[in-house]
């Protein structure tokens, strides 16, 4: 934890994950803070669909690129080329951030597609980066339960982050 | 103590039977693979572009989740993910919401490969293909993978080149996603269906399974036909299995099986037609399947209609099936005639018309078999066989009759099944369905003589199982009541032949018949 800022892991059951993210993506998306919302497994329009109302989060789309689909035209979503690709993830993070007049939320969906992509040390890294190094930024990730590596990933990150059940 | 042969089929069968199994939510493919693909196996899928690799695969998935919520993984190597998923919009089986990363997750390989820094611009060593099998079971152990397909093997296997490798790079993979019970599909692109199972001819013999999809041309048509090659740990239908793409996918229709006649008929059926079950000893046995041949507007239709209209007097339901004509044509004919009523027809007698060319021969065969669970007919008509031969070859026909046939027999379904033949007499009957004596019982042959300035239908029995049968040729007519079976030609020779003359006393007799005539005019 840092300050009064919130770092939380959701953990969603795998069967309720598109209907948990959603309930999740309306409350927050009210919030008077700006949503960065990083997606590793969804198309930003698809993000859209899942955020609705008038307010947009910021999208970084680390899909649309690897899927070859074609790019949003919209200055609120920025694309990296996959989820692969976590130090840009990083730094695009940080930019938008940054840029944000306001205060930011950061949301991560979800872990375990960067998990999928990358060892579990670089996202332990990433976790951390967006822990600490975003001082005040709440950030939340989404985590679907089950598994041998989200339980190491999960150890790894909990003295940063803190737990909740959805 | 079990003799190590008895303890080694103790185990086999064991094995065999407790295999679990990763079903792929096709039914047909099911059954002819007991039960599903065995878990945790590594399984080639072979084939020449566009015979349905993909939409396969993607089933495997869809299916996987839809129906027995297990999550997949799709790598694709070949084609854009986003097109991949644009190709399937529209097939019943597809769900966009599925693909969210966590139940389906779906990659570009490719994309990926570069993001990593593998140089594909090279032949991969060792290490690359290490760090590959790596980066998939990693994906496969975070996502809890159960299924997953890459397609295709065939783009991997060219990066790799060395095929060594490949054998080394699809063992370990099999391997690994084995131990995580994961079922996997490779796709594998042959350049021709004569072209083996793999393009570089490792693959095929490092996969625990080969499934095989392949065109055929049968009259100029083309037909896709699915095969199960090899399968590892477990028995399965070894034989082709036609399958079309459609909105639903790639639907199959497995031959209905020959089934083992268990029961054996004495009981008789009458036929309804006057004066025709005194020519077989009072009916037909049950059971048994009657081909009627004979040239148009010789009566067939009629002669098939009276004989559900005799089972329908005494309530046994008949099914008509028409290739020929419109249902409303058939139903019209048939009220013309006295045998029916509207209300025992309507109530008795289910009439089906079908198109032959709307689908493949076994796809027939599945249709006809669904509706006569459904309706449960006693008596059956095929009307007729000679319009499947314009649309199928006659191995295709002859291979549908010997089906239906035994799934007939085996459900206690009496058969009529007609055939056009040519006007001509002695050529006019096909002798290729002579070959179907296991399945054919009764032959009965309808012809046209000219007689005394005259078109007259005769009929003949010509084969009859298991009972004696009148052998002559017997006068028919039409008429309102329907057929009516009259007598032998008395003192007419060559009928058979096209040359139909009365012996001399006959003639004499004639002629004296006409002079007298004459005379009272």
């Amino acid at each position: 934890m840092n300050g009064n800022s919130l770092k939380v892991v959701k953990e969603f059951s795998k069967d309720e994950y598109n209907e948990k993210l959603s309930k999740l993506a309306r409350e927050i998306i009210n919030e008077d803070k700006q949503v960065v919302w990083v997606s590793t497994s969804r198309l930003a329009s698809d993000v859209k669909k899942i955020v609705g109302g008038i307010k947009q989060p910021f999208i970084i789309d680390t899909v649309s690129m690897m899927f070859n689909a074609p790019k949003e035209e919209d200055e609120r979503v920025s694309f990296v080329s996959s989820p692969a690709m976590i130090d840009e993830i990083n730094d695009r993070v940080a930019e938008v951030v940054k840029n944000n007049k306001g205060d930011s939320l950061v949301v991560v969906d979800s872990l375990n597609s960067l998990l999928m992509y990358n060892s579990l040390n670089r996202i332990t890294k990433l976790m951390r980066s967006f822990a600490v190094g975003f001082g005040n930024t709440d950030v939340i990730c989404i985590v679907v339960k089950g598994g041998e590596m989200i339980e190491r990933l999960k150890e790894a990150i909990k003295d940063v982050f803190v737990f909740e059940e959805a | 103590m079990p003799s190590s042969k008895e303890k080694f089929k103790n185990w086999s069968n064991h094995y065999l039977i407790k295999m679990e199994r990763c079903a792929i939510g096709i039914e047909q493919i099911d059954e002819s693979l007991n039960g599903g693909l065995p878990r945790g196996h590594c399984v080639l899928m072979s084939g020449t572009s566009g015979v349905g690799k993909t939409i396969f695969a993607m089933q495997f998935l869809f299916n996987g989740y839809s129906k027995f919520k297990e999550t997949g993984i799709y790598l694709t190597t070949t084609e854009p993910v986003i097109k991949a998923l644009n190709n399937l919009k529209g097939m019943s089986f597809f769900s966009a919401d599925l693909v969210d990363g966590v139940r389906l997750h779906f990659s570009d390989l490719r994309r990926i490969m570069k993001d990593w820094k593998m140089d594909s611009s090279k032949p991969f060593t060792m290490r690359d293909v290490r760090q590959l099998v790596e980066a998939i079971e990693r994906m496969i152990k975070v996502s809890g993978a159960k299924r997953a397909v890459i397609d295709s093997i065939t783009a991997i296997c060219y990066l790799i080149h060395d095929k060594a490798l490949i054998r080394e790079f699809i063992f370990e993979l099999g391997n690994s996603l084995n131990n995580l019970g994961c079922t996997t599909l490779l796709t594998s692109e042959v350049l021709s269906d004569n072209a083996g199972n793999s393009s570089f001819g490792v693959e095929e013999f490092i996969s625990d399974g080969i499934l095989k999809l392949t065109f055929k041309e049968e009259d100029e048509r083309p037909t896709r036909i699915f095969n199960i090659v090899k399968m590892r740990g477990t028995s399965f239908f070894q034989g082709p299995i036609p399958f079309k793409i459609n909105d639903k996918g790639l639907v199959f229709f497995t031959p209905i099986k020959l089934a083992e006649v268990k029961r054996a008929y004495d009981e008789k059926v009458k036929t309804g037609i006057r004066g025709f079950d005194r020519l077989v000893e009072g009916g037909i046995v049950k059971a048994s399947t009657t081909l009627i041949s004979g040239p148009s507007g010789t009566g067939k239709t009629i002669l098939s209609l009276q004989f559900l209209s005799g089972g329908a007097l005494n309530k046994e339901k008949g099914m008509f099936i028409t290739f020929e004509e419109p249902e409303s044509q058939i139903v019209k004919e048939a009220l013309h005639f006295s045998f029916i009523s509207e209300n025992a027809m309507k109530k008795n007698i289910k009439i089906l018309s079908i198109f032959p060319e709307n689908a493949l021969i076994y796809e027939h065969l599945i249709n006809i078999k669904n509706e006569i669970e459904r309706f449960k007919p006693s008596r059956l008509v095929i009307d007729s066989l000679s319009s499947m031969e314009k649309v199928f070859s006659k191995k295709e026909v002859l291979e549908f009759i010997k089906r239906l046939g035994y799934y007939l027999k085996s459900e206690g379904i009496t058969a009529w099944f007609t055939h056009s033949s040519s006007p001509g007499l002695s050529q006019s009957f096909s002798s290729e369905y002579v070959k179907l004596s296991t399945v054919i019982d009764n032959i009965i042959l309808l012809r046209y003589v000219e007689l005394d300035s005259e078109m007259k239908r005769f009929l003949t029995v010509l084969k009859v199982r298991d009972s004696n049968h009148d052998k002559g040729l017997r006068e028919y007519k039409i008429d309102k009541k329907g057929v009516q079976v009259e007598n032998t030609f008395k003192g007419v020779k060559g009928i058979m032949t096209g040359t139909a003359s009365r012996s001399i006393e006959e003639e004499k007799i004639f002629k004296a018949f006409q002079d007298l005539s004459s005379n009272i005019r």
